[in-house]
């Protein structure tokens, strides 16, 4: 909750005016703390690779930041930095293509909750294994299974996102699903 | 709404997984290298380009469309650019030749949409270069390698200048005008757009926003030895250098335009 008298958190418009206008650092900086969570969770979730996905986060922000003046306010910031990091993403798994996407076997550390430690092994196994089944999706049925299960956008933003119809999106999500529910079927109950 | 069970389960695992993943991952150390190298004015990373990966170009047949459609084509307005041996450029911005104005827009989604008409939305892409003008067009129109009308159109222009050592003044040599639909591969060749031996071009483009293209081409001219890749977002309707070379006393730039068309034109 906000104390009366406080000032309001500047919108991203807002901070995008006063850079474009002043080229001021602490707007480009608060605009990049505010959406990097984001940014490098999609990108993480794409490359399956923390090293990687921070390297692309980095690019995707200074490209960004470099190309501010051409953006129009028609789309929504974060929906135009999401279709950004996703072309990053595909431009990187395009030079990676022929050998499938590498992702680490990463110890699930810091959780919010502390499982016991039965939990935290059938834990790191699920991971690895999600990881390993998204790793075997094409990149677009990746994206859509990323961007409407997991970060949960409605189809027809996953579908703006993509730049493709909200029935190709809708058959994406099908086809991922299909393949993800086939991939885990040990994981899941009868 | 009633899903299957294991859909849920698997929604659940696949938020589980991507929390406990945050819940771990800690974006400071992040930050600061971005506003780092922000600050130095760039990255120091390899770059990895914007653009969405290039579409395979489906089986497509060749129609070698000849005089009527190049009289056609020249009867719909398009705007040749012949770059002129005797034309030079006096300073290091980029050629007025190499810009893309309003009205040649105008006549440019024009020309694209008359000839989608006339193709029956199987129009592929349309190049002129040197006076000729081609046409790729889908064979049987079922195979889906034309894109749906519906994607907006865009007009590229690539141009390369050169000049001598001693000279402060540029000479175009070669340029070539291109419209298709966005997320269209165009592959230009000698064989299927009459291109001299050993030039080549390949261009995909993708808004992503208004005034932003990402746009990912290739250029070979072996003639002059060039060889040219560029993958980054560009202003559009704006000339961007996308490649200057210095070889035996001879220096070489090329500048890329590209811009949406407006269909409502």
């Amino acid at each position: 909750m906000r104390n009366i008298g406080e000032t309001p958190a500047p919108s991203d418009e807002q901070l995008l005016a006063s850079y474009r206008e002043s080229g001021r650092a602490s707007a480009a900086e608060e605009l990049v703390r505010r959406h990097l969570p984001r940014v490098n969770a999609l990108v993480y979730r794409m490359v399956l690779d923390e090293s990687v996905a921070d390297d692309i986060t980095q690019e995707v922000f200074l490209r960004v930041l470099r190309s501010l003046s051409g953006f129009r306010h028609k789309a929504r910031f974060s929906t135009w930095l999401c279709k950004v990091a996703l072309n990053a993403t595909y431009s990187y798994l395009k030079s990676e293509k022929g050998s499938p996407v590498r992702y680490c076997r990463e110890p699930s550390e810091g959780h919010s909750r502390e499982p016991s430690p039965e939990d935290a092994v059938l834990e790191a196994e699920l991971d690895a294994e999600i990881r390993a089944a998204l790793s075997e999706l094409s990149p677009k049925l990746r994206a859509a299974i990323v961007l409407t299960s997991v970060e949960q956008l409605d189809v027809k933003e996953a579908a703006r996102i993509e730049g493709c119809t909200t029935a190709t999106m809708y058959w994406r999500i099908h086809q991922a699903r299909k393949k993800l529910r086939h991939r885990l079927k040990n994981w899941f109950s009868p | 709404m009633n899903e299957p069970r294991e859909t849920s389960d698997l929604d659940r695992a696949l938020h589980g997984w991507a929390e406990r993943r945050e819940a771990a991952k800690d974006h400071d150390g992040l930050l600061g290298r971005i506003m780092t190298a922000h600050g130095r004015g760039g990255g120091a990373l390899p770059p990895v380009s914007l653009h969405a990966p290039r579409l395979r170009p489906h089986r497509t047949a060749w129609f070698a469309m000849g005089a009527a459609a190049a009289a056609l084509v020249a009867a719909t307005l398009l705007v040749v650019l012949r770059p002129r041996p005797d034309v030079v450029v006096p300073s290091d911005l980029p050629p007025q030749y190499a810009w893309l104005d309003q009205s040649q827009l105008g006549e440019k989604a024009a020309l694209l949409r008359e000839m989608e008409r006339v193709f029956e939305n199987r129009l592929q892409w349309v190049a002129e270069t040197e006076g000729r003008v081609v046409m790729q067009v889908e064979q049987d129109g079922r195979d889906g390698a034309a894109l749906p009308a519906e994607a907006a159109g865009v007009a590229v222009r690539v141009v390369v200048v050169q000049r001598d050592a001693d000279s402060d003044q540029w000479t175009p040599v070669w340029a070539v005008d291109v419209l298709a639909r966005q997320q269209q591969v165009v592959h230009l060749t000698p064989s299927n757009a009459g291109l001299p031996p050993g030039t080549e071009l390949v261009l995909w483009a993708f808004a992503v926003d208004d005034d932003v293209i990402a746009v990912d081409s290739r250029l070979s001219v072996a003639e002059h030895s060039l060889q040219v890749e560029f993958s980054d977002v560009q202003r559009s309707g704006v000339p961007a250098r996308v490649y200057e070379v210095r070889e035996h006393g001879r220096q070489y730039r090329v500048f890329q335009t590209i811009a949406m068309l407006d269909d409502k034109v």
